[in-house]
Order: C-alpha cells, then structure tokens, then sequence
C-alpha cells in the first residue's frame, strides 16, 4: 500500500479538490485507489457523486472497524470514506490511518489521505515510503509559511518524503509567475509539477464530479495526470 | 575572423551545458542547477514581503555558517 498525505499550507489552498481529481487520475490508470477524508469538513464525497444530505462518516462510529460499512465507490471505481459529523481529536485521526493501512488491499493500492490544514505532522507516524504533498497557491502568504515550515522540517526529525505542491496557478499574474520563479530556483522541497487554475476544476464540483470526467481534454486534468506519474515513479524508487 | 556565430538564443544547448559543467561541475556530478540569481532579486526587490524574508532567511544562513 502506497500512502499519499494531501494536506493544505493554508485553508482554502484546494487540497481536497486536488485530492479528488489525483484519485479519479489513478483510477484512470487502472491504479487501485482508496481517497480517506481526514478533514471535518467532509467535503471530499460531493467531489464523487455523494448526496449533499449525507453526513455521516467514519467519525460518526465508535472505531474504525465499525465504520467499514461507510466506504463508497464512485462510477469510476475509486473508493472513498466520507469524514462524517462528529469532530473528533488526533487520537481518532490516528486510529483511522492506522486502521486503514491494515485494510487488505493489494500491495500496489494507493491511499490519498485527505487531512486538514491545521494538523501537526508530527503526531503521525509516518515511514520513509509516505509522502506528504503540501498544498500552495501562488500568493505571499504561502511564500511565508513555506519558508516557516522549511525551518520547521530541518529541526524536526522528518522520515516521510515532503513535497510543496503548487495549486491554482495562474501564468497570467505577475505576482504568481514571479514567486514560481523564486521557488523554482531557491525553494528546497517543490514538486517539479504544478497544477494550473482551471475553470473545470470549479465547474466539475458543481457537477459533483471531477475534471477527467467533465473535461478529459482539460489542462487541470492533464496536470492531475501528470502528478499521478511523477507520483508513480517516486513509489517505484522506494521499491 | 572572430565571432562568427554568437548564440543569442536564451535556450542552452547541450554544448553549452557541457561547457558549464566542464567549468563548474565537478568529477561525480551529473547536473548542473543554473539559477538566475539578478532576477531573483529584482523580483524580491519588487516586493516588500519578499524583500523581508529574503533577507531574514539569508541572516539566519549567516547565522548558521
């Protein structure tokens, strides 16, 4: 089991989209795919089709054996497990990825982790196989908190591989190509990949779908594609 | 005659980067990183934030040293 950990910088960066559009990406490539949301806003199921009325989620049952019977699978075939109601604390957060780990699924399943912005990475036991992206967008905020969490990394003892991906990039903005030239040339860490603004992203939310199925010809989701490769040949590399 | 052909193109070619590492790279490296250092800090120069961390981030390097 191949685990990714999409978590934003910031709110309102577009992880759960980005996690959404990269599960249905795999999917695609015949890729078995697990998408768990982590995140209390429990937003990833109205990206794959969920009714809006349903709020219940893993976070709603005692433990994680109990919830099994919440997992869904989309008409793409990707599975996921909606968050649910219930706020919950770290413990129960750790609980859900361990007990999703142990799930028996093929040896080259992959598991997206949706989580919220706000969690500490090191109250996770992560391994050296695990990759964490973190999710940017192109403003001066962003700027500031990856150097902040740049210092953060080279003090903490990090065993997962860390990456800053770019999201909802716009070539238009001057502020936004200027910084990617900066982090391009100067920033440690960056995925050489970035997601581009696209309108389909939006769109295909609205549609409760994701871009490939909106849009296969979109730019977003030939970006999504993309990052599903790169992502494939950084697992094959640990292998 | 001297300067036949000069390369104004901004795209190096493999000769040019065989060239660069020739000078800059040593035995055991396979690539180089060219960083456009002036532009940076024009871009950093533009914005005060930028400007800032900037130049707290190479403080802090300093400090490290």
């Amino acid at each position: 089991m191949k685990r990714v950990f999409l978590k934003g910088i910031k709110g309102g960066t577009g992880s759960t989209s980005v996690a959404a559009n990269l599960a249905c990406a795999f999917r695609k490539s015949n890729e078995d795919i697990l998408l768990i949301d982590l995140d209390p806003k429990s937003d990833v199921g109205l990206h794959l089709g969920l009714p809006w009325q349903h709020n219940s989620g893993w976070s709603n049952f005692p433990n994680f054996e109990s919830a099994i019977e919440e997992f869904f699978t989309d008409n793409d075939g990707v599975i996921f497990l909606p968050y649910g109601s219930n706020s919950l604390g770290i413990k129960r957060l750790q609980e859900t990825i361990a007990g999703v780990s142990n799930l028996k699924t093929s040896q080259s399943a992959w598991v997206i982790f949706d989580c919220p912005n706000y969690i500490d990475l090191n109250d996770f036991s992560f391994t050296e196989q695990d990759i964490v992206l973190e999710v940017i967008n192109c403003d001066a905020i962003c700027h500031s908190l990856v150097y902040k969490r740049l210092v953060s990394l080279n003090q903490a003892t990090k065993d997962w591989q860390h990456y800053f991906l770019v999201n909802k990039y716009n070539s238009a903005s001057e502020l936004e190509s200027d910084l990617l030239q900066v982090w391009q040339s100067e920033t440690p860490l960056l995925a050489p990949i970035h997601i581009n603004k696209d309108e389909v992203i939006k769109e295909s939310t609205a549609f409760k779908n994701v871009a490939v199925n909106c849009a296969p010809y979109s730019v977003a989701y030939d970006d999504f594609e993309t990052l599903a490769g790169w992502l494939v040949s950084k697992a094959s590399k640990n292998d | 005659m001297h300067n036949i052909y000069k390369d104004q193109s901004n795209i190096l070619t493999q000769y040019d980067i065989e060239c660069l590492l020739n000078r800059f790279g040593g035995k055991d490296q396979s690539y180089i990183e060219i960083v456009d250092v002036q532009k940076n800090q024009q871009i950093f120069a533009k914005y005060p934030l930028l400007k800032e961390i900037s130049h707290a981030k190479s403080i802090s390097t300093l400090k490290n040293k």
